[in-house]
């Protein structure tokens, strides 16, 4: 994990930003695909969706999430990427006899799942900042180990910590359960 | 039984308070849209409102964490704070309606609560007022009650708009101009005087009914002749009903006469129906009030120099302390550090004797030998007697321990009231069978936390 991202000024962070949309626009030439400019549903998927996706707050498009699947260069440098731009990646959780995760535990920040007393069928995430002036996450992006990514985005801390309420099967708590999910905070 | 729906006037519209459920401690308050893990952005207000010591809900209903589910979503601001807090204070009584189906009343409300309870001015109140106008003359034609409650400081904004309206000069509306949160309870709908409304209501319309109330026999026989003189032969039938039930009322019989209402209400009988909505209001005439059931407490410590073993074990005489009343409801909180035990009293504050039940029993937190902590005692009380439950305090408490003090009142012993009163549920048999009920609860709390 590194915090060169955001040492960068606001400048810099635009300069890569075009750095990247030329890359994907190279990607695209190299790939012959000229003729279908045009149309943008059919447009190869580029660095530029890359970056899209890991600098903001949307999830991945099927186009990129199917491109992400295939392409181990794709995956390589949106990790590099992630890697760049988070605050904090968690380490890997040590693995449990049932294969499941109850929370991360990291030196800056700590993830743990509550289920709901009063809706069993939804469960908290909770994200405890260890200190009060470590900088606050505004996203939470997660890659499961079959290859499929997503973020969620989070809302502003109450006294240190971030509280997402998110129904028991969905993919932010299902991956945050699996032990092999790699998860980083932006 | 009273159901009361809580509407939070907004200038979308009013939005209602679906369910009120306690949540894990670890978590933070919150309040969702429609029963779906959409979290609104006013949570973490909301949580700032619940716990302490921002908080006032802790601090009154005695639980730190919340889920509250409502029908639509709340923006910023505060004026929503004067319906959760009235949610909360129907959850605590068990009145709080899910539906507007399921209610008996209202309760349209907006208005800031500050740290005091005081309710605080607000704005846009014509606006909420006129978006709720079709929601509320719905539910008024439907039968139901609507009460608008509102800071003091916007009554004058709430006559003007109210006056104009004629949608609702056709409404029987009653405004509420609130300065505390004292008024809001206050204002509460009582299942007697509920009751008596809706008999009132039945008498010209034959509608069903639902009972409540409590019992005195001579209260009974004048209601009942005057039943039988404004309705002949059907009000003599609804009096021979209710004699019935008032002799099983004196046997003690209870979950009997509970059972036999509950199939008179749902019978075809027309006259059964009238007379299981008239029996809680007869037969609570002229019986004991609220007011009359006097609930105190005191804490037990040891004297200086000595332990809570030694007053355990009868070397040292404990020191009785009483607690203030910390709020309508609730005795002041007492640190757990040094206490030995607490002692807790019904006394009979009225003018005439009754019977009178008194149960303690630890609500929340976790508390081990849980059956030597608690009690209950009845016995006949003439004026100025009491009744004591003691409990004894574990000087190893592991967390915070909320008890629950419930005193109930009837005209004589009853096996079933007992059994009632031991199991600790707080519910609607009570007023349903001419009993009179009154909860407190106390907080032991420990120190530094």
């Amino acid at each position: 994990m590194t915090d060169a991202w955001k040492s960068l000024t606001p400048a810099q962070k635009r300069a890569a930003e075009e750095t990247f949309a030329a890359l994907s626009a190279f990607d695209y030439l190299m790939e012959g695909a000229k003729d279908k400019a045009e149309d943008s549903a059919e447009r190869p998927v580029g660095f530029a969706d890359v970056y899209a996706f890991a600098t903001g707050l949307e999830p991945p498009t099927q186009a990129l999430r199917e491109a992400l699947l295939r392409d181990r260069q794709l995956r390589s440098a949106l990790d590099r990427l992630l890697d760049k731009t988070a605050l904090y990646r968690f380490p890997k959780v040590a693995a449990a006899a049932s294969g499941t995760a109850e929370g991360r535990d990291g030196d800056k920040y700590r993830i743990r799942l509550k289920v709901s007393r009063a809706a069993p069928r939804q469960t908290y995430v909770i994200i405890e900042l260890q200190d009060q002036t470590f900088k606050l996450p505004s996203a939470l992006f997660y890659r499961k180990p079959d290859g499929e990514y997503g973020v969620h985005p989070l809302p502003d801390p109450e006294g240190g910590v971030i509280q997402v309420l998110a129904d028991s099967d969905s993919n932010l708590v299902t991956a945050l359960r699996n032990v092999d999910t790699e998860v980083y905070l932006r | 039984m009273i159901r009361v729906s809580v509407l939070i006037a907004t200038t979308d519209g009013p939005v209602q308070v679906q369910r009120l459920a306690e949540e894990d401690p670890e978590v933070r308050s919150v309040i969702c849209l429609n029963g779906t893990s959409e979290a609104l952005p006013i949570s973490g207000a909301y949580d700032a409102f619940v716990r302490k010591p921002t908080g006032v809900i802790e601090r009154l209903f005695g639980h730190s964490v919340f889920r509250m589910d409502v029908s639509a979503r709340v923006s910023d601001g505060r004026s929503w704070q004067l319906g959760v807090f009235a949610a909360h204070a129907l959850y605590d009584r068990s009145m709080l309606a899910g539906r507007l189906e399921d209610a008996t009343h209202v309760l349209w409300l907006t208005g800031e609560v500050n740290n005091d309870l005081e309710v605080g001015s607000v704005e846009h109140v014509a606006k909420k007022i006129e978006r709720s106008a079709e929601t509320l003359s719905g539910f008024f034609d439907e039968g139901g009650t609507v009460l608008l409650g509102y800071p003091k400081g916007n009554e004058a904004e709430v006559e003007r708009v109210l006056g104009k309206d004629p949608g609702f000069k056709n409404m029987t509306l009653q405004p509420i101009p609130m300065e505390s949160t004292d008024d809001l309870l206050a204002a509460l709908p009582r299942e007697a005087e509920a009751a008596a409304s809706k008999a009132a209501q039945a008498a010209a319309s034959g509608q069903k009914l639902t009972p409540t109330g409590k019992g005195r026999l001579r209260a009974v026989w004048v209601a009942g002749a005057l039943t039988v003189a404004v309705a002949g032969v059907f009000g003599w039938d609804v009096f021979g009903e209710v004699s019935r039930w008032q002799a099983m009322a004196e046997e003690g019989a209870f979950a009997k006469l509970l059972s036999d209402m509950e199939v008179r209400r749902k019978s075809a009988c027309m006259t059964c129906r009238a007379a299981a909505a008239v029996y809680p209001v007869v037969v609570g005439l002229g019986g004991p009030g609220k007011g009359d059931l006097e609930l105190t407490a005191n804490e037990v410590r040891a004297p200086e120099g000595r332990s809570c073993a030694l007053v355990k074990f009868g070397r040292a005489y404990g020191e009785e302390t009483a607690l203030d009343m910390a709020s309508i409801g609730r005795f002041a909180d007492s640190p757990a550090d040094g206490l030995c035990g607490m002692v807790y009293r019904l006394r009979n504050a009225g003018s005439a004797p009754f019977h009178g039940w008194l149960n303690v029993r630890p609500r929340l937190g976790r508390i081990a030998g849980a059956r030597a902590r608690r009690g209950t005692e009845h016995a006949q009380l003439a004026p100025g007697e009491t009744l004591t439950v003691r409990v004894r305090v574990p000087d190893w408490l592991r967390s915070n321990v909320t008890y629950a003090v419930r005193a109930v009142a009837g005209e004589g012993p009853s096996d079933d009231v007992t059994r009632w009163v031991a199991s600790g549920s707080g519910d609607a048999r009570f007023g349903l069978v001419g009993l009179i009920e009154r909860l407190m609860v106390h907080e032991i709390r420990l120190n530094g936390k």
